[in-house]
């Protein structure tokens, strides 16, 4: 029922959305998984490669929070959104299909991981050894951030309940930083960003399986010929400089952008229902 | 040699310059003295300021940290480091030691001011902010300040020392110049009254000379042929007649020894002096030996003093002693133990010299009429041109001297006199 009304609401604020001038520029919603100003950063090469291919100026959007992105995605507040996978894992149970136009491949395959750490100086050694301890999530809709290490500590026997204290403190790097700080004991994040805070100090506990990389995704605001051109685009930006430019600006050490296809998320959408069967809320 | 107008014009310059020079010294110390309290304020200011805002920073943290935004005080501290234009370096450390952020705006900060800010919340240590400022930039504020007012106290200085010249030069030297000129000018006649006045003199002597020398030859004519009569027609005259013959030959004497005077006086006045060292008491000496040899039936007391040495024109002083000790020895001719004194003394920083005797002397009230030319105070009682102390005088004020005489009546006379240390116009004519 309440799921229902949901949609409900966001069909109308998706029809209010297009009502508007939206044709002048296309929309690029990005979630909050780094600070703005570094996503801004980041994402801005991409949105002037992708302007200058398609003829109208690509905006971007960066959202309050992921909660946010994904109403966003859902009412067709963007053109085309890049998502983390349990955001789109949930947009599509929530809100349906949307059209899938690439996820991006970091070195030869396609999927990342996440990893689980402690300070270099800790004694903890295992998952078990968490229980008692200080623990930072990101934020409670991030992929690598919360669901998966959330799992991967159930699976250890370390419920969120045998830790001492568990904050959400947003993006990745606030919990990398948390953890070198003292605030926490523990902390999870996707790998790249461990890796980028290895050397000032901490050390992998647990690394956990591969999930489907993030992806874009269009919105029911954009036309189908436009979809396609964007996916063809997408999809073929590795193979001139300055596309490939653009995507390292994106993520350092992305490879290109590849198909996609909804099954990629199926192992990501089984550890999902099972922490929702959990009752971690989603 | 006259020093000439460029030369005051460049010593009046030299002045201004020096006067320019200690101005500028002053107003540069005085700089530099403003200089230093001026950035000792600008340094405790600058350090002030620092503290302000690095505790501003310090509150500005306080809230992402509570919140484990860690990025954001990332942020804010490379933020603050970037947009300040002070060198400096600052660090932020956690509590347990971790380098949260570390941003700096230059590679090596000196002068360094050093400071620790703890950023606690309800007694909790959340952070501490490290920092390394460079205080110097006040230093170069100062440097940058005594430069300034070097440079504008030059510029003043200059500019009112062209004012001071320019005032100068209406109120003072233009005057001056003018009055310089007047005097050059008026110098310039005095040297041509002076050089028409010798010219004259010297006419004058050559006249006084060629009249002496014309006079004396009728005079020899009629002392000559007076003589003739005498000799060859005495026979042809009674007694009245060879008395009047007699009168005539003396008058025509004393008319020659009146021509000689006259001729001496004018010498002496315009006679170069040839200053030497002479022993007055041996020319006095002589002088009276001369006297005592024309009246050797004469006694005379002489009493003249020991070492009476002066720097005189020998032939003139001669004739001066000549003139005084001959009057001593004329006007004592009557007194039955005549003594006639020569000596000197030292008054006020001064050789007084004296001729004494104990004749006939002569009443102070006339004694301003004894040195000028043909007065004689003793009439024909004595003999005499009247012209002798008149040329005295003239000889003592060559020499630089002045004369004086006391005496009364029957108490015998004195004559002092001085002689300059140099005898002024010594080589002057």
């Amino acid at each position: 029922m309440n799921a229902c009304w949901m949609r409900s609401l966001a069909a109308l604020a998706g029809a209010l959305c297009l009502a508007s001038p939206a044709d002048a520029e296309l929309v690029l919603g990005v979630h909050p998984f780094k600070p703005a100003t570094r996503l801004v950063e980041s994402f801005t090469p991409l949105a002037r490669y992708l302007s200058a291919r398609l003829g109208e100026p690509v905006r971007l959007h960066v959202a309050r929070d992921y909660q946010t992105h994904l109403d966003g995605v859902a009412i067709g507040r963007y053109d085309f959104a890049y998502l983390g996978p349990k955001l789109y894992v949930q947009l599509r149970s929530l809100h349906g299909p949307r059209p899938l136009l690439a996820r991006q491949q970091i070195g030869d395959s396609p999927v990342f991981h996440g990893k689980i750490f402690v300070r270099a100086d800790s004694p903890i050694r295992r998952l078990a050894d968490l229980a008692g301890k200080r623990f930072a999530f990101g934020d409670p809709h991030s992929t690598m951030g919360h669901l998966v290490p959330r799992y991967l500590l159930w699976q250890a026997g370390v419920g969120v309940e045998q830790l001492a204290s568990h904050k959400f403190v947003g993006d990745h790097l606030n919990v990398a930083l948390g953890v070198l700080a003292g605030e926490f004991d523990a902390g999870a994040v996707k790998e790249d960003v461990f890796y980028q805070y290895e050397k000032r100090g901490l050390r992998a506990i647990a690394t956990s399986p591969p999930i489907s990389d993030h992806l874009f995704v269009a919105t029911h605001r954009m036309q189908p010929e436009k979809i396609r051109k964007l996916r063809a685009l997408l999809l073929s930006m590795h193979l001139d400089a300055e596309g490939r430019a653009a995507l390292q600006a994106m993520t350092p050490g992305i490879h290109a952008l590849v198909p996609v296809q909804d099954s990629d998320y199926d192992s990501l959408r089984a550890v999902m229902q099972t922490l929702q069967a959990l009752g971690v809320p989603m | 040699m006259r020093p000439g107008k460029d030369f005051h014009r460049r010593l009046n310059r030299r002045a201004l310059l020096f006067f320019v020079f200690a101005l500028v010294v002053v107003v540069t110390a005085t700089g530099a003295v403003v200089g230093a309290l001026q950035g000792r304020f600008l340094r405790d200011e600058a350090q002030t300021r620092f503290l302000t805002e690095l505790g501003l920073l310090g509150q500005l943290s306080i809230e992402p940290l509570l919140r484990s935004d860690y990025t954001t005080v990332e942020r804010l501290v490379e933020a603050w480091v970037e947009q300040r234009h002070d060198p400096m370096q600052i660090t932020a450390i956690a509590p347990n030691g971790f380098v949260l952020a570390s941003a700096q705006n230059r590679e090596s900060v000196e002068n360094a001011l050093s400071v620790d800010l703890p950023v606690e919340f309800n007694g909790r240590r959340l952070l501490t902010l490290q920092a390394v400022t460079d205080v110097s930039a006040s230093e170069e504020a100062v440097t940058s300040i005594a430069r300034e007012v070097a440079l504008t106290a030059a510029l003043l200085v200059a500019l009112l020392g062209w004012m001071l010249w320019g005032i100068l030069q209406r109120t003072a030297l233009r005057p001056l110049e003018n009055e310089v000129r007047a005097r050059e000018q008026k110098a310039q006649e005095l040297r041509q009254r002076s050089a028409e006045l010798e010219a004259a003199l010297s006419e004058l002597e050559t006249f006084s000379y060629s009249v002496s020398h014309d006079l004396r030859a009728p005079l020899r004519a009629i002392d000559g042929f007076s003589r003739v009569i005498e000799e060859d027609y005495a026979h042809a005259l009674d007694a009245e007649g060879l008395k009047h013959l007699a009168r005539m030959r003396a008058a025509a004497q004393r008319m020659g020894d009146l021509i000689d005077d006259l001729l001496k006086l004018s010498r002496t006045t315009h006679q170069a002096l040839q200053p030497v060292d002479a022993d007055l008491g041996e020319l006095a000496t002589e002088s009276l030996k001369r006297l005592a040899q024309e009246e050797p039936q004469r006694r005379v007391d002489i009493v003249i003093a020991d070492g009476l040495a002066a720097r005189v024109d020998v032939p003139l002083m001669r004739i001066a002693l000549d003139n005084l000790l001959g009057n001593a020895w004329k006007y004592t001719a009557r007194t039955p133990v005549a003594r006639i004194e020569f000596g000197a003394r030292r008054e006020n920083g001064e050789t007084v010299y004296h001729v004494c005797d104990n004749g006939t002397g002569f009443d102070m009230r006339y004694a301003d009429k004894l040195f000028k030319p043909f007065h004689r105070l003793h009439g024909s009682d004595f003999p005499g041109t009247g012209i002798g102390l008149t040329l005295v005088q003239r000889i003592i004020q060559r020499h630089g001297g002045r004369i004086w005489a006391k005496s009364a009546p029957g108490m015998g006379a004195c004559f002092h006199f001085t002689l300059g240390d140099t005898p002024p116009g010594a080589a002057e004519r």
